[in-house]
């Protein structure tokens, strides 16, 4: 999906034969599956020359304050959320998410493991560009 | 050890990837376009969502995230009206062009006033000379000889 606008990324655990977009899209493509192909297809645009990861596209202030996770906006009648990492409009990382029912991200175990995550690994790659 | 990036190929997204329609997926592009211009013309005017909220008539600023979400389903009235505040062109419609259907039968011509002969002549003209233009086609004006 990355293209010459935006290269996008996502995370493979070692010993784990997914990644957490597949896991992802695994987990939902069941119930979700239009909101999964409008999510790929989305991402898709995204990444080829007329796309670009602009701002408006992307749910910001997900996380903690200047970290970049973000959420792709979903169906308002889905809410299928899937969270990622935002560099400007050229940088995507995807991580995972789900259905989202509650007000906030906190009060679902399985949301707030995802967007945690992603959390993380913004601070990782902060301290790791920092060095 | 330091591990790099790589390209990650995957048979599950590809599958999905391919049974997007090409229809589904002009759907889906035209509306981050939409997305796209609206974005820039907020830019251009200097506004914030706020200014645009405002100049629509909106009360939620959250309609406003949601047109610039790439994933909304404009009306044409919305659109027409962000065409106006915003002063972009989201629609890219041209004005019809006026069809003129007649039969000249040599009973009509030999009533019609010469001036209206000699106007018509001059639109056909006129006609023929931008669509040879357009279409880069030269006509032979002249009669081909007979055979004898």
């Amino acid at each position: 999906m990355s293209g010459e606008e935006a290269s996008i990324y996502t995370v493979l655990i070692e010993d784990e034969g997914k990644t957490l977009f597949e896991k992802f899209i695994e987990e939902n493509k069941t119930i979700y599956l239009s909101e999964i192909k409008d999510i790929l297809a989305r991402l898709k645009y995204i990444g080829s020359s007329r796309g670009g990861a602009r701002e408006n596209l992307f749910k910001t202030k997900e996380g903690s304050p200047g970290d970049g996770v973000c959420a792709l906006y979903d169906n308002p009648d889905k809410k299928l959320r899937l969270y990622c990492i935002r560099y400007a409009s050229q940088i995507v990382i995807l991580g995972g998410g789900g259905p989202k029912n509650v007000q906030a991200l906190q009060e679902d175990e399985k949301l707030k493991k995802e967007n945690y995550f992603l959390r993380w690994l913004s601070k990782q790659i902060t301290e790791r560009i920092k060095i | 050890m330091k591990k790099q990036a790589k390209v990650h190929k995957s048979e599950l997204i590809d599958d999905l990837l391919d049974s997007v329609s090409p229809e589904e997926e002009t759907k889906i592009t035209r509306k981050m376009q939409l997305a796209a211009k609206l974005d820039e013309g907020l830019k251009a005017k200097g506004w914030k969502k706020k200014d645009l909220m405002k100049a629509m008539g909106q009360s939620n600023a959250s309609m406003v995230t949601r047109w610039l979400s790439g994933t909304h389903n404009f009306t044409v009235d919305t659109l027409i009206d962000l065409e106006r505040v915003l002063d972009v062109q989201l629609l890219d419609i041209e004005p019809p062009v006026p069809s003129v259907s007649f039969k000249l039968t040599p009973e009509i011509a030999h009533n019609l006033p010469p001036e209206m002969i000699n106007e018509l002549v001059n639109v056909m003209q006129n006609m023929m000379q931008t669509l040879t233009r357009k279409y880069k086609i030269q006509v032979n004006d002249k009669p081909e000889a007979k055979a004898s």
